[in-house]
């Protein structure tokens, strides 16, 4: 008995040792699995997969140190679906950089962040992440989870920005002073870029006057469709997310609204210089 | 004399008055010369021309307060070849400045446009015919993109210059034909062969990627400026000024020339 106890206890505890397990990222990432958890330059050299194994938070790559560079050249990342995520930018990773944009060197213009839950999420403040093409993810194609002062960027028209995805291409949870510009969303399940707490569009339920996003600027961003199946909302800032700008972005041909605000008279925020059809609410501009 | 002594200094104070006096700009812009001092959302409603007089500060507009955003709303703001088209003052911080979709220019300035304030997004318009198009002063945070098919070019000195700047970014720029370079990280207003900053100035933690500098000597880091971030551009001349690059990071660029084989 004695001995089946301690063999139970030694399976245990090797399944937990297991489970939390962390490979370390090698500056050179040629498989899923690894966890970035020194400060410096990490460029991915192949096609990533989530059949290569997941780190111990279930991801391809967890990002866990300050000041690092991850370089996506162009090669894709491709998940299962489910619950993982691309690339994780953990709250620790601050002053990440994430370059995933227009591969000039490689040539590859075929890169995408596809198949994960979210595409790209970060939780840590002053990330920058220059986009790749984020299409077919279950929920957003990149996630931004209570952060402040990160950058959501693109690079123009090239690629297909963020894209196909199940509910939106950019979503904010409650964040402050982070930035969306220069890339495009469209053909999501909801809405190109949404700021606020439902997972399920304006009619969900939105954050708490708590965890509401405030003093974020999207502008010089592009969300159109140009056939069916058409994005429901353009830009949405739910009820409650305040003091944001939507400035000089292009939205149209949606079939609910181009431009949405769920607060009466849009509170704070301030809509101008964008080109749109249609809106909810006639402060919108 | 008491009398004349009292003409004279009346008239000191009226030639010195104006010259200091500021005007406040309204919501709506239609002449150069004002001040922004109230955190408000103001639109250039017309073409502005130096000939309408400018601020204290010798800029078509100042923006003196934060949280401020000005929308230029495709129209030309020319100068006369001094001083400074748009100036984002210190107290600017977290200004706001949108160009709009097809931009007229900034242009005929010593500085197109110059910020001094930390936390400053400029979403550019045409800059063009100036000094230097673009300055970042001892700037935090500062972020310089432009939409496309607009640029910053045919600037005689800089096309953007960032001097002693920590942090900023640029990206979605096409830089070019500009005098001495695209773009200058460093103190130096001859370019690489003038004097550098001092240690107490340099610029570090900018980051460029996206961007399109070329084809004349484009993007340069001068001596001393280190642990900038260079990724992802096409850049027709790259030059650093540090030994071995120092800290400063060169990857995925398309370069055709450069001085040092640490770029990349």
């Amino acid at each position: 008995m004695k001995t089946s106890s301690f063999g139970t206890l030694l399976l245990s505890t090797l399944l937990v040792a297991s489970a939390g397990a962390q490979k370390v990222c090698s500056h050179s990432i040629i498989s899923c699995g690894c966890t970035i958890t020194t400060r410096g330059d990490y460029a991915v050299n192949a096609d990533l997969s989530a059949a290569q194994g997941l780190t111990a938070l279930g991801n391809c790559i967890d990002i866990n140190a300050a000041h690092a560079k991850l370089f996506l050249r162009g090669f894709k990342l491709f998940g299962s679906g489910a619950g993982s995520i691309g690339v994780h930018v953990l709250p620790a990773a601050r002053y990440t950089f994430i370059e995933g944009s227009r591969p000039l060197l490689t040539g590859l213009n075929n890169h995408s962040v596809s198949g994960w839950m979210y595409g790209i999420e970060s939780d840590a403040d002053n990330v920058i992440i220059d986009m790749p093409t984020v299409t077919g993810n279950n929920v957003a194609g990149v996630f931004l989870n209570k952060t402040y002062n990160n950058r959501i960027v693109g690079n123009g028209a090239v690629g297909f920005g963020a894209s196909f995805n199940g509910r939106y291409g950019v979503w904010i949870v409650g964040g402050n002073s982070n930035q969306v510009n220069a890339s495009f969303s469209e053909y999501n399940g909801i809405a190109g870029i949404y700021v606020g707490c439902s997972t399920t569009g304006p009619d969900g339920t939105p954050c708490s006057s708590a965890e509401a996003s405030t003093g974020n600027v999207i502008y010089n961003y592009d969300s159109e469709d140009f056939e069916a199946p058409m994005q429901p909302y353009g830009v949405v800032l739910e009820q409650n997310s305040v003091r944001n700008t939507v400035m000089g972005n292009n939205s149209g041909t949606h079939t609910q609204f181009d431009l949405f605000d769920g607060n009466a008279n849009c509170a704070n925020n301030v809509w101008v210089a964008n080109s749109f059809q249609t809106a909810n609410q006639s402060c919108i501009h | 004399m008491r009398l004349k002594l009292l003409e004279f200094t009346l008239l000191a104070l009226l030639a010195v008055g104006p010259a200091y006096a500021q005007k406040s700009c309204s919501q709506s812009i239609v002449a150069c010369g004002c001040t922004i001092t109230t955190a408000m959302l103001y639109n250039i409603d017309v073409d502005l021309s130096a000939s309408q007089g400018l601020t204290p500060q010798n800029a078509c507009i100042d923006v003196a307060v934060a949280h401020a955003k000005l929308i230029i709303n495709n129209h030309a703001i020319t100068g006369a070849g001094k001083g400074i088209g748009i100036h984002i003052l210190s107290t600017g911080t977290y200004t706001f400045l949108e160009g709009g979709f097809v931009s007229q220019a900034v242009s005929g300035w010593e500085f197109g446009i110059e910020s001094d304030a930390n936390n400053v997004i400029i979403a550019a318009p045409f800059v063009q015919g100036n000094s230097t198009g673009i300055l970042l002063k001892q700037t935090y945070n500062n972020k310089v993109s432009l939409i496309q098919g607009v640029s910053i070019f045919n600037n005689s000195v800089y096309g953007i210059w960032i001097e002693g700047g920590n942090s900023n970014q640029i990206n979605n720029v096409d830089v070019g034909q500009n005098g001495i370079a695209g773009v200058y990280v460093g103190c130096s207003s001859t370019g690489p062969t003038g004097s550098p900053c001092t240690a107490t100035q340099v610029s570090s933690g900018n980051v460029f990627y996206d961007g399109s500098y070329g084809p004349k000597p484009s993007l340069i880091l001068e001596t001393g400026s280190t642990r900038n971030t260079v990724m992802n551009n096409i850049i027709g001349s790259a030059f650093d000024g540090n030994t071995n690059c120092d800290k400063n990071v060169w990857f995925d660029n398309v370069i055709t020339t450069t001085n040092a084989a640490c770029i990349h």
